[in-house]
This record gives structure tokens, sequence and C-alpha cells, in this order.
């Protein structure tokens, strides 16, 4: 299927300062994607160009195949929930959602059922009477998302909407949202800076950096494969060390850390030396004792310094060659802090499958 | 109260309470001695009857009011209240643009700096610049030897003494007290509603009708009293700039007292302006409060 919604090649700047630098990227249909980037990454730039608000200038913004890079805000098919919702205070619920309609020059009975409609895809009929100021924050939301979706827009553009809401609540929205993309069918072009939200809600996450594209992909493949030192960083890898050396071998890469450590990686990186080798912290094992013949595993050791609990898991903080490495250990089940304590020492094991190189 | 349970710096309630009602009082002294006290005097001397000396004889009667129910006087308050009106509703329409301007400029400093501009006149005295008015005006004024200077006319154009220059120096003098209160409003109206309002499809006129004015309201009713008010009771302006025939009701009050010596009437003629200000003071204060615009979060 052709792409509902392509940007190509946007270069936009404010004041002279470079926001997007000839950036592509295509929406698919009924896809759920995320513009995922630190501030100040271009994405909610790139989405106010998407809505109309601002206008590219170079590049293009293309809808079904149709350049609208330069069509007002009004005259596009695409809708958008604001960060701060921007419910129309002086108008109730059911005047909010039915706003838009009386534009499209529908008959009355028409404008009715489609709002009433919207209304119940977000469950606040009973609500409809209300004020926006006599509603939660996540009813404010939901009034938000239906009145943009009763517009029936090729795409649904949304500019962090959870930013407000706290965390038991955003969670349950969350849920909420992914669960209406998936009954509509539509495309949501979703931007947040919380690597979280972008991992459990998105079919594909596009990486902002600077501007520019980092990396696009499922958020399996962003989290274990990030393809830049920035989206290893961004995607919360705290391992991440640079390399003075690397040979290709055979099966994969041999490589040698600044501080002297060798380790065997099973992948490889095309043409290019790498220069920085990540790993999850979930991926390293921690043992009192090495493990003979421990199957071909990158193993070190180190001494504990620091542990931060975190409910299911412990974080150590585990220092080698005055270089700190971060394991992660499950302890769902038993007690307490698990095995360690501080200024053990330790061994640390991963296997050459879970290292990742960085250009 | 407990104060070991206060939270640091707290006022006790009953304390803080006392204490704004003690220095409510002078602004309270004030309203009832300059403006309750007249105006309870006027009403009595707008029942008293003037003697054939000038001077008053004390006996009430409703006579003053009859009489400011004469056609003639009728005509005085209509035209006055047109010319209130014109003023209120060119004010509007040349303040609205002006104030959402500056409420859209991004720059803080720039707004202020605006809004500078817009206060500055009132730096100079009020007479100085309605004296101003008579030299742009008059035949041979700034304006008409230009407007000849450029050949557009061949004869000076009827500038000065007549209704047009009393509604000149009105919404001149005015225009500030209805931008300031529309600025305001329009300060307070998030970008993103606009911005939403354009998502769904509304042209700027449209958002113009549908989200700013309603949201803007409470500056609108604001700035039209404000405009309005001074207006109809304006005394100076028509004095200056008004020719003979062009009388408003403010002259016609002063009239009454310097010119013809009859208090009571001039004190009845006040006493019913003042009675039909206040009654649309209370209308505009009631359909602001009954729609009263509910702020978001």
């Amino acid at each position: 299927m052709p792409p509902v919604l392509e940007f190509q090649g946007i270069s936009k700047s404010f004041n002279r300062q470079s926001v997007l630098r000839e950036l592509s990227l295509s929406v698919n249909p009924s896809e759920f994607l995320t513009l995922l980037g630190p501030s100040g990454s271009g994405k909610t730039t790139l989405l106010r160009l998407a809505a109309g608000f601002e206008h590219p200038d170079t590049g293009k913004v293309v809808l079904r195949g149709n350049d609208i890079s330069h069509l007002p805000p009004y005259c596009r098919r695409v809708n958008t929930v604001f960060q701060n919702y921007a419910l129309f205070p002086h108008l109730s619920v059911s005047h909010n959602v039915a706003f838009g309609l009386r534009n499209l020059k529908l008959s009355k009975a028409e404008m009715q059922t489609r709002a009433s409609a919207a209304l119940d895809i977000v469950q606040l009929s009973s609500l409809s009477d209300r004020f926006p100021h006599q509603l939660s924050g996540g009813q404010q939301q939901r009034v938000a998302v239906a009145r943009a979706l009763v517009m029936q827009p090729d795409v649904l553009l949304l500019d962090e909407p959870f930013g407000a809401l706290d965390q038991r609540l955003r969670q349950q929205m969350q849920q909420e949202l992914k669960a209406l993309q998936r009954r509509l069918e539509l495309a949501f072009v979703f931007v947040t800076h919380d690597q979280e939200e972008a991992l459990s809600l998105s079919d594909r996450i596009a990486l902002l950096h600077e501007g520019r594209l980092d990396q696009i992909g499922p958020p399996d493949q962003i989290y274990n494969w990030p393809a830049s030192r920035f989206a290893a960083e961004f995607m919360g890898i705290p391992n991440i060390f640079r390399l003075s050396d690397s040979k290709p071998e055979a099966s994969g890469t041999r490589c040698q850390l600044d501080t002297g450590e060798t380790f065997f990686v099973t992948s490889v990186v095309d043409g290019n030396q790498p220069r920085f080798l990540a790993v999850r912290p979930e991926n390293i094992s921690l043992s009192r004792m090495s493990l003979p013949g421990s199957n071909g595993d990158n193993v070190i050791r180190g001494r504990v310094r620091q542990a931060r609990y975190l409910g299911s898991s412990v974080l150590w903080n585990v220092e080698v060659n005055s270089v700190v490495w971060v394991a992660s250990e499950l302890v769902n089940g038993s007690a307490g802090m698990g095995s360690l304590s501080v200024e053990d020492e330790v061994y640390l094991s991963w296997e050459p499958s879970r290292g990742v190189l960085l250009l | 109260m407990d104060m070991r349970t206060a939270p640091a710096g707290a006022l006790p309630k009953g304390a803080l309470q006392h204490n704004s009602r003690v220095w409510f009082l002078p602004a309270f002294a004030w309203l009832f001695l300059l403006i309750a006290v007249p105006l309870a005097f006027v009403f009595i001397l707008s029942l008293a009857r003037r003697n054939p000396a000038g001077g008053i004889d004390w006996v009430l009667g409703a006579s003053n009011y009859l009489r400011a129910l004469d056609p003639l006087y009728l005509w005085i308050y209509w035209r006055s209240l047109l010319l209130a009106l014109a003023t209120t509703l060119i004010c509007l329409l040349l303040g609205f643009p002006v104030a959402h301007f500056i409420a859209q400029q991004p720059s803080a400093a720039l707004r202020n700096l605006l809004l500078f501009l817009v206060a500055l006149p009132f730096w100079t005295s009020f007479l100085i610049r309605t004296y101003a008015w008579i030299l742009l005006l008059r035949t041979e004024g700034i304006l008409n030897n230009a407007l000849i200077a450029l050949g557009i006319i061949q004869d000076p154009l009827p500038l000065l003494y007549n209704n047009f220059a009393i509604l000149a120096g009105l919404v001149y003098t005015e225009l500030p007290f209805m931008i300031l209160p529309l600025y305001t409003a329009l300060e307070r109206i998030d970008r993103s509603q606009l911005e939403a309002s354009s998502d769904l499809g509304c042209t700027a006129w449209q958002t113009f009708w549908r989200v700013l004015v309603p949201l803007s309201r409470q500056g609108i009713v604001a700035g039209v009293v404000l405009v309005f008010v001074p207006s109809v009771g304006a005394y100076l302006t028509p004095d200056l700039l008004g020719g003979a025939k062009s009388i408003m009701a403010g002259n016609l009050i002063h009239n009454q007292f310097a010119v013809v010596r009859d208090h009571p009437f001039g004190a009845a003629i006040a006493f019913v302006l003042t009675v039909v200000v206040l009654v649309l003071l209370a209308i505009s204060y009631r359909t602001t409060r009954e729609h009263a615009e509910p702020r978001v979060l």
C-alpha cells in the first residue's frame, strides 16, 4: 500500500536556526508512527508541518499523493490533538466536538449523528452538555480526540497528548488510545519525548536527532539495535564504551575498548570502523564466581560500587578498570536486593550476540 | 489556632481577613464622601426650584424632571446617545485589530513597547490634545491645507465645529480605553485554540467570529463600557470641537449651572444621565456575569 503521508526532503529554519534538515519519512496507512526525540529534535515542527501550521522551506508534504506543503490547515484532511487539548472554553463538549462539522456543510441531522458517534467512541456521551472546565484532564483529552476524529481525517496527529496527565491516568489513556487506533485502522502520528511511551504504543518509531531522522523501525528493533550512539543513549543504554580497535572476523567482530578489555560480538558493521560498543544492562549477568568454560561469553571482573533497587530488578554499578558498567538483575519473587552487596567482587558476562556496535 | 500545626509562613486566617477589611476603609470613605454624598446632594437639589434671582427655593417637587422630558432636551439626549454609540462602535472597530496585533507579538518587550505607545497620549494634557485637533481640523488647518496642496480639494472642508469634529475628538480620546481591556482579554487566549479552529476547517474570518470574539467578550464589554460612559457625558470635547448646534448632554448640564444658573434643573438632567449610565452598566455587568468565561485549568 502506498504511504498515506510523506515528508520528502523537508528543511525548515526559524530565525536562521535550522530545525529540520533534509528529512524524509513516510507514514503507512493505519499505522501508529511515533516521532520520538529530545526537545529541539524537530519532532513537533514536523507535526506542525503536517497540520499546516508551518510550511517547509524546502521539500514537500504529500498526503495521499497530493502535495499539500503550502495548503492552509483548514484545507487539509488532517487533524490534530493538541498538547494542552486546546478545547474551546466557551463551548460545551458536544459543541466542541461538532465545531469542525459546521465547516463541512453537512445537514443538521448528519452533524448530530457524527458528533454523537464520535462522543460514543471516546465514551463521553453522558457528559455532552458539560463545559471543558467541568471535566477532568483525561476527559478533556477524550474530547480533544473526539473533536479531531469527527472530521474523519486521513491522518490523526497527536502532540504529546499525555504530557499533562498523571502517571496512572496516563497509562490508562495510552491503552485506550492504542485500542482506538487499532479499531479505527487510522494512521496516527504521535509525538513524544518519552521512550517508554513510544515503545509501548508504536508500530514504528522514528527517532529524530537535531532535525534529522536518526533511525526508524519497530520498537523492538530500536530498543535492541540502536543504530547510533545517540539512539543508544536515548533508548537508555548506560553501557556505551569507546573502542580503540576492532577487527572483523568470520562470525563477527573482535573489538578492544579504550581501557584494554577485548570482546567478541557477532554483529558486523559494514565498511566502517565501529567507534562504540553498547550493551544493555539486562543482557549482562552477574555472578560471584567466574563460570568455567562459559561457552564463549564475554567475561570481565569488577567491584560493585552501588545498587539501585527498582522493584522488579536491581541495577548494579560495577567498576571495571575505573569504568562503570551497569548490570541489571531480576529479583522478582526473591526477597530483598538479590545475591550481591556493595564492595563485592563480581564477574560480568554477556553473550556475543548482545553487543551492539555503533558508528 | 494552634500555631504548631500551621504550615510555616501561613498567616492565621482571621488575622488576614481582619486586616484586609481595614485596608479597604480609605477606599470606601473616598467613594462615600466623593460619590455617594454629592450624588445624594444632586438628587435633593434636583427636586428644588430655581427662584427668579438665580438662587434656590427649597420647595421639593418633580417639576424639573417633567421639564427634562421636553422634546428639545430629549433631542439632545438622543444626539448624545448616538454620538456615544458611534464613538464606541468606531473605537471597537479600530481597537480590535490593534489589540489583536499587539497580543500576537511573540516578544514581550515589543508588546510592552506597543502598549506604552497606546498610553503615550495620556502624558499630555487632555486640553492641549483637544486644541491640537482644532489646529488640525480648522479651515486653514493642517488637514485642509494638505488636501488643497495635494490638489484633492479646491475649497477647505468644514471639518471643525460639527458632529464630525466631536466624533473625531471622542474617538481619539477614548481609543486607548478600548484597546487596553481588549488587549488584556486577547492576550489571555491560548494561541493553540486559534490553531485548533483552523485545524478544524475555519478560515481566519470564521475563527474570528467563532473563537476570538466569544473568548474576548469580557474585554469587549469592558471596553464598550469604558468608552461609552465617558462619551455619553462628554463635556470638553463637544464644547471645544462642536459648534453651537452640536450640543451634548454634558454641555446642557454645564449651561444650566454656569450660564442659566438654574442649578435644580441642571441637577435633574445630571441625575437622569447618571441613572441611565448606571442602568447600562448594570446590564453589561449582568451579561458578563451570566456568560462569565470559564477559565480553563
